[in-house]
């Protein structure tokens, strides 16, 4: 009886099924689609890089750049959650299929500041509060967050700058440092090593070696 | 009588994932059978050792792609247990409510995949169309389809509308109409009865013995279900698992079709009670070292999750045994005696999760 009702119905109605390049549904509202970076507003402080599940992002604070592997990036949205100055968003559109896998790389200008550039009035304010936000961001990381998995990029962060304000000094008059930041817009590269060697995972084998030695016992008891 | 060795799988077009069985057989009948796993092993319990527990979370919902969520949702109670955290009352009701969703689209797709094995192609598409408003209802909810990540330790990242609550009662109105006109011919067709009946038959007793687990043992007559546990917010409802006696596939295919049901029934409860509070309580700092450990149930069966801590931000030891290797036994006692014809449904009817079992 079923069957004689649903035949006909089915005859009358519009198919279940979309001719889908043709024809697209709409997307709903909240939906994870696509993860995508202000780059002028990152202070490329690495809070993504190291809270990232799948590691997919890279942050090179003393080039600028953020790089982001989208093959690898599972839209999870944490990044975007712990980011201090709120410059990664979720589209609401997929990723279109690519033909060959590489990374996407996002020029900024890097927060350190040129002595060069110092001299000049305007900018000096602006990059010092930079400065002075990556460390109140740094020492306000959200909540949930490990202490252990930030404290020693803090350190790092407030050692690496007076070695890169020597550094830029005297590469300040070398005219490569101005030729990094004109290389805008997003690259492909394709080196895969760049994302295996994380900094996380350098910071977990000085962690994780003492344990290790443990863990294999109790692995082998168990 | 010859014997003969035939290998099913790990490519078979009736198995969406990489179960091995070498089938000794003798004139058609299955006299032994021999499982060969580990196509499928990815060795994500090993990386709680690089991957700190909040990036574990984003592991773990990856072991099974079909009831993500509630993998996510044991491990965050076993970590609640270390912490000694419990979620906030809206969080333990979207918890459910998500939950739920997921043990209904993974009963619908194992119901489709199920009449596919026996050859009713109609059938199997009308689930799915069925199926396919549960999946909009997580992509609008949760922003993705299957790995929906919404559970954290302490709570849950994102909250259900009022709007998109009402719609969801809606949805779920329709979703068991649709169901509902279905059910005559899952249960009551002559060609799926022939299929069904009397193939796989497990006992009471071998089903306990042999360790079973989900719709799987709730089949041979068995009253265990981990939601009976009352976990989260089942605690404010009355629950019966649904149980039947016949320990064949068909009675199988009857629970799984049943349950559907009865968690439509239990998302409207959620929704109709759902209480008003903050989403996630803050976690601080690393567990104190310590074990804990969680089951939930799982469209096919109890999930058990244990985590060790030593009180750094990785795990030392993740474990996580998933129902599909408890129900393995019992399938090497159901194919015994069967005709070859009938080994896929058989092996079908335990709901066979390869992904999970192999981790
Ligand atoms: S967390 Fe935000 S500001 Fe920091 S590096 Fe990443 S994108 Fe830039
Ligand atoms: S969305 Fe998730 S996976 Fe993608 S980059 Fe951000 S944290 Fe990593």
């Amino acid at each position: 009886m079923y069957m004689t009702k649903n035949v006909l119905r089915n005859l009358f109605k519009k198919s279940a099924t979309r001719l889908y390049p043709l024809e697209k549904r709409e997307i709903f509202e909240n939906v994870r689609g696509a993860l995508d970076i202000e780059i002028d507003k990152c202070i490329f402080c690495r809070a993504c890089q190291l809270r990232c599940p799948s590691q997919c992002i890279t942050v090179d604070n003393k080039a600028g750049t953020w790089t982001l592997d989208p093959m690898a990036c599972v839209v999870c949205g944490v990044c975007v959650a712990v980011c201090p100055k709120k410059c990664l968003h979720i589209g609401k559109q997929y990723r279109a299929p690519l033909l060959e896998r590489g990374l996407i790389t996002h020029q900024g200008t890097p927060r350190v500041p040129k002595p060069k550039a110092a001299a000049t009035a305007p900018v000096v304010p602006a990059e010092q509060n930079a400065e002075a936000e990556v460390q109140k961001a740094a020492v306000a990381t959200p909540a949930p967050v490990n202490t252990e998995a930030a404290t020693p990029e803090i350190s790092e962060t407030v050692a690496e700058k007076p070695v890169e304000a020597d550094i830029s000094q005297a590469a300040a008059a070398a005219p490569e440092a101005v030729e990094k930041p004109e290389a805008t817009g997003t690259e492909i590269e394709t080196n895969a090593e760049q994302i295996l060697e994380t900094p996380q995972a350098e910071s977990e084998k000085t962690e994780v070696k003492p344990d290790d030695a443990e863990q294999k016992k109790e692995d082998l008891s168990a | 009588m010859s014997r003969t060795i035939i290998p099913f799988g790990p490519q078979h077009p009736v198995l969406p994932e990489p179960l091995h069985l070498k089938l000794v057989v003798e004139d058609e009948i299955v006299s032994e059978v021999i499982p060969n796993l580990g196509y499928v092993h990815r060795g994500l319990e090993m990386l709680s050792r690089v991957r700190d527990m909040h990036q574990m979370i984003y592991v773990v919902e990856r072991v099974c792609g079909i009831c993500s969520c509630l993998h996510a949702l044991a491990y965050c109670h076993a970590l609640e247990k270390l912490y000694g955290l419990e979620a906030p009352p809206r969080a333990r009701y979207l918890r459910i409510i998500w939950g739920e969703l997921h043990r209904m689209h993974s009963h619908l797709l194992w119901l489709g995949l199920y009449a596919e094995s026996f050859g009713f192609e109609s059938l199997f598409l009308a689930f799915w169309k069925v199926r396919e408003r549960i999946m909009d209802i997580m992509e609008a909810t949760a922003g993705n389809r299957v790995v929906i990540s919404t559970n954290i330790i302490g709570g849950v990242r994102r909250d259900i509308s009022p709007e998109n609550l009402r719609w969801i009662m809606n949805e779920m109105d329709l979703v068991e109409k649709e169901f509902r006109q279905l059910m005559s011919t899952m249960l009551k067709d002559y060609t799926v009865e022939s299929r069904t009946r009397g193939k796989g038959y497990l006992s009471k007793e071998d089903a306990y013995a042999l360790g079973a687990c989900g719709p799987t043992l709730r089949g041979s007559g068995w009253a265990i279900d981990s939601r009976m546990l009352e976990y989260d917010a089942l605690k404010d409802f009355s629950f019966e698992p649904v149980v039947e006696h016949d320990g064949d596939s068909y009675a199988r295919g009857v629970v799984r079709f049943k349950e559907v049901l009865q968690s439509i029934g239990i998302v409207r409860e959620c929704i109709s009670k759902i209480p008003d509070s903050e989403l996630s309580v803050p976690v601080k700092g690393n567990p104190p070292a310590g074990e804990a450990w969680s089951n939930v149930e799982q469209p096919r069966g109890e999930l058990l999750y244990y985590v060790k801590s030593d009180g750094t931000k990785n795990l030392p030891r993740v474990r996580i045994r998933t129902p599909t290797f408890a129900n393995i036994p019992p399938l090497l006692v159901m194919l015994k005696g069967c005709e070859l014809a009938d080994v896929p449904v058989i092996t079908l009817s335990i709901d066979p999760c390869i992904s999970c079992t192999e981790r």
